[in-house]
């Protein structure tokens, strides 16, 4: 078997170990490799930059479960930790998964233990169940969630005084696995909320539509994007430690994708020369 | 490096492992195990967030007074009737209403949302405020005319319908080929994310 036709039957073993050591060799040393800000990156960072801490509150709906990993995870610690840095409060509720309130406790926890109050920084409502049609009770009535997950009455959290309807918040962010549709449907463009979301790479193709059309604010996919967002922030954080990692993952894989396609070529035009 | 004494992260890296046993070696004991652990973990999680549901929304308000949640008990227990042939028929009533309420939350938000302000978006985006935008909106534009015009089944397929339709075809093509690239990209987070656990949160290395 010549080198060609070898290189378009690798083991794909062999691709998962060479991967492997890729990704893993700039964890341990970092390379530093520059990155661009995205507009839709620095879209939402504009809009939280512009949002006044004496009265302005934010909704975070966090809809993705531990299988989305850290692609889905990264964003939101980036924004938060945004929040936290300009004082603004900040509401965490979930629709998509009951694994959010899972997730936001995680976020949650680091909060907690560099000082911040739980109820007067921050809360978190739980999962309601209904998917679109609990976005739109909530949105119409906030105060629909009787509890939030540690038991207390939702009227009666200090972050929450002044909340009746979605309006109330000066900026609503949905992190998920998925698409913003459901949002987009029953809260912004309905009851014009700015909004702007958090999704995993996979999706933002599909979310791209709802920001050119002004829907979406911003958005922010994955790693790369919280990446970008800690470098505005000046915060670097886990996105920014892991860009090199994914970086390095995008180079071996376009170069298995150029010599896989180079021995198809090369034997496609052995296989013509031979059969003429 | 300071190896991890927490029992959880073993467990969790060794879960990991496990399920990389399968690409990485063959189908195996220990991938199943780990497999399993992850099924059955999920579907427990699952079973008491939905009972915890059913308690605070549903059986807590209505023992503080809150009558009208019979309405959604009573229909919810409806579902249940299938099971019984003499009875079977009611469980339709709430199929029909959770059928009735989703086609009406959606049907005209999803026409304002997705269908009339994502073509006025589209038709407004050329000409733009610089070439640079002008530019994009014309391709963008194209693009989609070019995409509508590869679904037209109906006209005959004269030499423009032919080549706006080949030219469709082609921003299809880009299209998946930039979804397939973020497909890996995220996949390639989620490694990422495998990574930090080992290297990070269990040896201790970064």
């Amino acid at each position: 078997m010549d080198l060609m036709t070898r290189l378009q039957n690798v083991d794909s073993r062999v691709i998962y170990v060479i991967l492997l050591i890729a990704l893993s060799l700039p964890l341990l040393f970092p390379m530093g490799i520059p990155m661009q800000v995205d507009p839709m990156v620095r879209a939402v960072y504009d809009i939280i930059e512009g949002l006044d801490p004496e009265t302005d509150k934010v909704l975070l709906s966090i809809d993705y479960s531990p299988g989305a990993g850290l692609d889905a995870e990264v964003s939101p610690v980036a924004v938060v930790e945004h929040l936290t840095q300009r004082g603004i409060k900040w509401v965490a509720i979930s629709f998509g998964t009951p694994d959010g309130p899972m997730m936001t406790n995680r976020i949650i926890d680091s909060l907690e233990q560099r000082g911040y109050e739980y109820g007067k920084d921050f809360a978190n409502l739980g999962y309601m169940a209904g998917e679109e049609n609990a976005i739109r009770l909530f949105a119409l009535d906030c105060l629909s969630v009787p509890t939030d997950v540690r038991g207390n009455r939702t009227a009666d959290l200090p972050v929450m005084q002044g909340i009746k309807n979605v309006k109330d918040f000066a900026f609503v962010m949905q992190f998920s696995s998925s698409g913003p549709e459901m949002w987009i449907r029953q809260v912004v463009d309905p009851m014009g909320v700015p909004f702007a979301t958090g999704t995993v790479t996979v999706s933002v193709p599909a979310i791209i539509p709802y920001y050119h059309s002004g829907q979406v604010k911003g958005i922010m996919g994955g790693v790369s994007s919280a990446a970008q967002y800690e470098l505005l922030c000046n915060n670097p954080g886990r996105g920014a430690s892991l860009m090199d990692a994914q970086s390095m993952g995008h180079l071996i894989i376009i170069l298995f994708i150029v010599l896989g396609n180079i021995g198809y070529f090369m034997t496609k035009d052995k296989k013509q020369s031979a059969g003429s | 490096m300071q190896i991890s004494t927490n029992i959880w992260q073993w467990i969790s890296v060794a879960c990991v492992f496990g399920m990389w046993s399968l690409p990485l070696y063959k189908d195996n004991p220990f991938y199943r195990v780990c497999q399993n652990v992850f099924v059955g973990s999920c579907a427990g999680h699952a079973i008491g967030i939905a009972v915890g549901n059913i308690v605070n929304y549903g059986f807590q308000p209505l023992g503080q007074g809150k009558l009208d949640l019979l309405i959604p008990i009573i229909l919810g227990l409806m579902l249940y009737t299938r099971f019984f042939p003499g009875i079977a028929w009611l469980s339709r009533w709430p199929v029909a209403f959770l059928v009735g309420v989703g086609v009406g939350q959606t049907i005209y938000t999803s026409l304002r949302s997705q269908i009339i302000n994502q073509s006025i978006a589209a038709m407004t985006k050329f000409p733009g405020q610089d070439l640079a935008s002008s530019l994009n909106g014309l391709i963008s534009l194209i693009g989609l005319l070019a995409i509508l015009t590869y679904f037209l089944f109906t006209v005959p397929q004269s030499r423009f319908v032919k080549g706006m339709s080949q030219l469709g075809r082609w921003m299809m093509m880009v299209t998946f080929g930039v979804g397939f690239g973020n497909v890996v990209s995220g996949r390639l987070s989620v490694l990422l994310g495998e990574l930090l656990k080992i290297f990070g949160d269990w040896l201790g290395m970064i």
